[in-house]
């Protein structure tokens, strides 16, 4: 496996290449009649000043909404928040959950019971796990401080003091890797274990063979992961809604973009400036989306892409 | 040192580290649901005294009778009630006492034995913390929460919903999925961005105008809107997870097939989808899941009591000013118990997946 | 492995088609049955209190009572739809935007009339046309819902119920620290925030025993706070109790026309230091008690914590007294006086009409019925406020003192006289913005976020201006197309 990778792809002829339109043709059905007209109407809506109540009552503003946007500090506050907790949460997502499917894929006694513990958080919905885990931040009773007054330190009030509240967030996330681990376990199991065996037979060690056979095959993964991670980041909102109100908490600081976004479509009925918030954020995500496509080509690695 | 250690020994040492890492990660995963299950059999009023107690805990009550006492020489009548038994200290020793009044004369407390009571002290008032706690499990907290929240009807519901989605994730999705990865027809790339995209708009602008369409088509109140578009590769997370697991096989496969006289179809079925129950199983899992526990969707399109599915059906224990969170939390304990009845029994198909991949590589 | 899969897909597709068979028959068959001459009021909840399962259990009831007596002679079928609080903004804006709106909404607050004020029905021309007597409620509280705006006025709602605020206080904390338990009356003239923040810093207890007249107070350690205050409806109940020299009450933030914020007045900034007092110099009051955060006095509960001398505060508390009861003994005071102004801030339900409903005169027929006496009285039983309707208050305070004899009840009904005015929800341009930039102000106060109650002040003040600026400014682009 650590021999050089000779990157030929197989040819296909044009004919048979064609019929991947008749199997992608269900999704742009859907596509066509579901997704795409609601899309656009949103778009058409950006340019308005639509409360959210009565299409007539809404008139045509131009790029109005999208100029207000630029200037308004909130935005670019929630923007901020937003992309500071994506930073830190998706890398650490990422990593917790390889290591937990990475883990949970020996040969443990158990197993099955562990794989089940952890995806416990992934059964249970993002408002439950929220308010789960509010009496647990709690700086007088909560588990949290309870073990940090064991080696002495005094727990700070986690979700409302400005300089931890986005922890509380990221603690959320990690304790909930266990969907993620789910789909690093499939990929897992799908590695043809003749590929260890003849590692094994080669003389690597369970590191070598971790970096040179699992690593590699699991780039289609990661590179799945780093992209609904993306996209989910921006979007992250049940959690703060649940844990801190539609407000962000105090000092704002859990104003995520989607929690700003939210009150303008239906509480402040601004539902044209929303849409005008929504397309921005659309944008973002797919300028980083295609980054991270591009740069694939460099990292992730496709077994029906090469002849070996 | 480690030059001595044998195969099997590293084997072990690696198990052991394994094992302990999981154990400890798992108490961190478990510890908020346990004290969940602890606060779904505790009383409604004492649901928030001990926030982060993992059993259900509750103040002491005693009940007495209407009886006079003598409390430092005058008489002092108890009426018939229940009283809080707090931990006193009595000429330093802590006593267990029930705390039945006011002495107006000393502005302190009376105190009196829950067993004998007539034996009598005036102390200052006890503090909160004081109070005797004891154990106590409501169980009564579960049929009550399948009462209230209709579950025997919701739960019906939501089997169709969690069925009918299932099904149409898993035909659908991996039709597209094979399409985008085994074919590489001129766009594919753009198409499949085009796909992505659809999840990258946040879902609170498109609902007015996807609304309006369903509404138009006349299926408000109808499941239709909940389920027809899962036949139609909806979810992009779906088609993405699968056309990565597609792109993991060697096209060697696809190759063999045609030789010997498969359509793409007839290979779609006999060979990708025999190699990729893992990830078959992870989509089905998730859809399931998502569907047992989606209330949004639900909350938007469907107006009938009668056709609510159990999470929509639970919100109503979160009522403004009537919040039940021990049934809340009852209710919740017994959601979670199906999605892990089924990821329990599909992990032997997990463990499978491993052997049939590893035929070819 | 394969076998098993075929086996289950079949299965699959057998029971999807079935389900989906018997399904679109349950709708054909639904259908056909709602084809006769009635016309469907729909009557959604959601907006405030009602969804409590109790609750909805009482709404059927109605619902069933009214479609086979009433409903029956003229021809509609009453529904109630529920849903709940944190979901009713986004399902009844689809709705409205699909043109389906239901036709009442309630039980709703003045905020939530004020959130939605253009889409609700002005009921004068109906109540004008019955000859409707008003005067059966309380005038302030059926009035609390009328709205000047533009020179326009209407009435939206008449009041099911209302909830005053008032002194709970635990007696247990009180008996401990040997304290008088606060006044019953209203208006007795000793009776000041002064005199009862004297009360709370002997109430104020930090964990080494030690109260705030303490020299080593230890702020940082409080185990027990002698007064609360009514966070969730941020400022201005607060600011409601300043007056300005006209005697009028600055509750509004802004000039009667809506066009000048007036939040750095110095009513606002004095109704600013005096939080901060509380806070900071008597440090009598939880510091961080923000609305959605868990702390040691309680999920939104600070009473419940048996934790808390006193909490001012609405008496929709009503759904915690069963666990006060389990833990101490409270009862209800009356609120202390400032600068000589005693103010007990209200909430008002109320039910309105859809604009754009489609059967505005069925809809007012059963808008009639839900307050007739015996309905209104089982409604706002169910809703847990205090009847607005004279007739029936006797009635609520003979009901409540037989569940609970000891607690001081009349001081609720009192209450009624000192409500606030303007009402401390009433409506504002904007008024999603402005209320979020007024609970940001009091929530940087609580959580020490700030600089000097005059720097809130201006800021908030700005922020507001440009709210309402943004407001006309669209009003008039409107009104001269």
């Amino acid at each position: 496996m650590g021999k050089k990778k000779e990157k030929r792809i197989i040819p296909q002829s044009e004919r048979y290449a064609r019929f991947g339109y008749w199997f992608i043709l269900p999704w742009m059905i859907g596509f066509t009649v579901f997704t795409f007209g609601p899309m656009v109407f949103s778009l058409y809506l950006s340019l308005t000043d639509f409360a959210g109540t009565s299409l007539r009552d809404a008139s045509f503003v131009g790029l109005g909404n999208f100029k207000r946007l630029f200037t308004d500090s909130e935005t670019w506050h929630s923007l901020k928040v937003t992309l500071k907790f994506g930073m830190m949460s998706l890398p650490l997502g990422l990593v917790a959950g390889f290591l937990l499917a990475y883990l949970l894929n020996m040969k443990v006694p158990l197993m099955k019971m562990w794989r089940t513990i952890f995806y416990l958080p992934a059964m249970i919905s993002g408002v439950i796990v929220a308010t789960l885990w509010r009496g647990l931040f709690d700086d007088k009773y909560g588990i949290i401080n309870y073990l940090l007054g064991l080696v002495n330190i005094n727990g700070p009030q986690w979700l409302l003091d400005p300089k931890y509240i986005l922890y509380c967030f990221l603690f959320l996330s990690v304790w909930g890797c266990g969907g993620g681990m789910v789909v690093y376990l499939s990929g897992l199991q799908s590695i043809p274990t003749a590929l260890y065996e003849a590692a094994e037979i080669d003389g690597c060690n369970k590191f070598q063979q971790l970096i040179f056979i699992t690593i590699p095959q699991m780039t289609p993964i990661f590179f799945f992961n780093i992209i609904m991670g993306l996209i989910g980041a921006f979007q992250y909102f049940a959690e703060p809604m649940t844990l801190v109100g539609a407000n962000g908490g105090q000092a704002k600081a859990a104003l995520f973009y989607n929690l700003y976004l939210y009150n303008h479509a239906f509480r402040y009925r601004n539902m044209g400036y929303a849409s005008a918030l929504a397309w921005f954020l659309f944008v973002i995500v797919l300028v980083l989306t295609l980054l991270v496509f591009k740069s694939s080509e460099l990292w992730v690695f496709y077994e029906a892409e090469v002849k070996k | 040192m480690s030059r001595a250690l044998t195969k099997q020994h590293l084997a072990k040492r690696r198990t052991i580290i394994a094992t302990v890492l999981i154990v400890l990660a798992a108490i961190l995963i478990l510890y908020p649901v346990v004290s969940m299950i602890g606060g779904s059999f505790s009383s409604k009023q004492a649901y928030k005294t001990i926030p982060s107690s993992i059993v259900p805990l509750e103040g002491k009550d005693v009940q007495l009778k209407k009886q006079t006492i003598k409390v430092s020489g005058s008489d002092f009548t108890i009426a018939e009630g229940s009283y809080k038994v707090y931990w006193v200290e009595i000429d330093g020793e802590k006593h267990a006492l029930a705390d039945v009044g006011k002495d107006n004369a000393t502005k302190q407390r009376i105190f009196v034995n829950p067993d004998n009571t007539s034996e009598t002290y005036l102390a200052p008032a006890a503090m909160p913390d004081d109070r005797v706690v004891h154990m106590v499990f409501h169980f009564t907290n579960y049929p009550e929460a399948l009462e209230k929240a209709n579950f025997g009807r919701y739960i019906l519901n939501t089997l169709f919903l969690v069925v009918v989605n299932t099904f149409g994730a898993l035909l659908s999705s991996s039709l597209v999925a094979y399409g985008f990865s085994r074919f590489r027809f001129k766009g594919r790339n753009a198409l499949f961005i085009v796909l992505l995209s659809t999840m990258m708009l946040p879902a609170q602008v498109s609902l007015i105008p996807s609304f309006i369409i369903y509404q138009k088509l006349g299926w408000y109140n109808t499941y239709l809107p909940l389920t027809v578009a899962a036949y139609f590769a909806s979810s992009p997370w779906n088609v993405f997870l699968m056309r990565q697991f597609f792109m993991g096989l060697p096209m060697e496969l696809d190759e063999a097939a045609k030789i010997d006289g498969c359509g793409p179809l007839k290979i779609l079925w006999k060979v990708i989808v025999p190699q990729s129950t893992a990830v078959l199983l992870t989509i089905t899992l998730s859809t399931a899941v998502f569907w047992w526990n989606d209330y949004y969707y639900s909350l938007i399109y469907l107006q009938d009591k009668d056709k609510y599915p159990v999470a929509l059906g639970l919100q109503s224990f979160d009522a403004l000013y009537f919040q039940s969170s021990h049934l809340k939390a009852a209710a919740t304990v017994m959601m979670m118990i199906p999605p892990i009845l089924m990821f329990f029994l599909f992990q032997k198909y997990f463990i499978q997946g491993t052997v049939i991949s590893g035929v070819k590589g | 492995m394969k076998k098993t899969f075929t086996v289950l897909l079949v299965v699959l597709l057998i029971a999807s088609v079935f389900m989906a068979v018997s399904c679109s028959k349950g709708e054909t068959t639904a259908k056909s049955s709602a084809k006769k001459e009635t016309v469907k009021i729909q009557v959604m909840v959601g907006f405030g209190t009602g969804t409590d399962p109790s609750q909805i259990a009482v709404h059927e009831e109605l619902q069933n009572e009214f479609n086979s007596t009433i409903g029956k002679e003229k021809g509609i079928e009453l529904e109630f739809v529920t849903v709940q609080y944190s979901d009713a903004a986004q399902k009844f804006t689809t709705l409205l935007s699909a043109k389906m709106a239901p036709d009442i909404c309630g039980p709703v607050g003045v905020m939530g009339v004020a959130n939605f004020i253009d889409e609700w029905e002005d009921l004068t021309p109906y109540l004008e046309r019955d000859n409707y007597d008003l005067s059966v409620f309380d005038s302030q509280l059926v009035e609390s819902n009328r709205y000047n705006i533009e020179g326009e006025s209407k009435l939206v709602g008449l009041p099911i119920g209302y909830y005053p605020s008032a002194l709970y206080y635990n007696e247990d904390i009180y008996d401990r620290a040997g304290l008088e338990y606060p006044p019953t009356e209203w208006g007795t003239p000793e009776w000041t925030y002064d005199a009862l923040y004297e009360q709370a810093r002997k109430m104020t207890i930090d964990k080494w025993g030690l109260t705030p007249d303490d020299e080593d107070f230890d702020e940082d350690n409080v185990v027990q706070y002698g007064y609360d205050g009514t966070d969730w409806s941020p400022w201005r109940a607060w600011v409601g109790k300043f007056f300005d020299e006209n005697g009028k009450s600055v509750a509004l933030g802004m000039t009667d026309d809506f066009r000048t914020a007036t939040m750095n007045s110095p009513e606002w900034i004095e109704a600013f230091t005096e939080l901060e007092r509380q806070l900071y110099v008597e440090k009598v009051r939880p510091r961080s008690s923000a609305a959605a955060g868990a702390s040691l006095f309680g999920d939104n509960d600070p009473l419940g914590s048996n934790r808390l001398g006193v909490w001012e505060v609405f008496s929709w508390m009503s759904y915690a007294y069963e666990t006060w009861d389990a833990n101490f003994t409270w009862n209800i005071g009356a609120i202390p006086s400032m600068n000589g102004h005693v103010v007990s801030a209200t909430n008002i339900d109320t039910f309105v009409m859809t604009k754009s409903g489609n059967h505005k005169d069925e809809a007012w027929e059963v808008y009639k019925w839900l307050f007739s006496e015996d309905v209104y009285n089982r409604l706002s039983h169910n809703y847990g406020s205090i009847p607005a309707m004279k007739s029936l208050q006797d009635k609520w305070l003979d009901e409540q003192k037989a569940v609970r004899p000891n607690i001081n009840w009349q001081v609720l009904l009192d209450a009624g006289e000192y409500a606030d005015n303007p009402n401390n929800e009433s409506w504002v341009p904007n008024f999603g913005e402005v209320w979020d930039a007024m609970e940001f102000a009091m929530s940087s106060i609580i959580g020490g976020l700030y600089d000097s109650p005059e720097q809130v002040a201006e800021e908030l003040n700005d922020e507001v201006q440009g709210y309402l600026d943004e407001y006309w400014a669209a009003q008039d682009a409107k009104a001269s197309k």
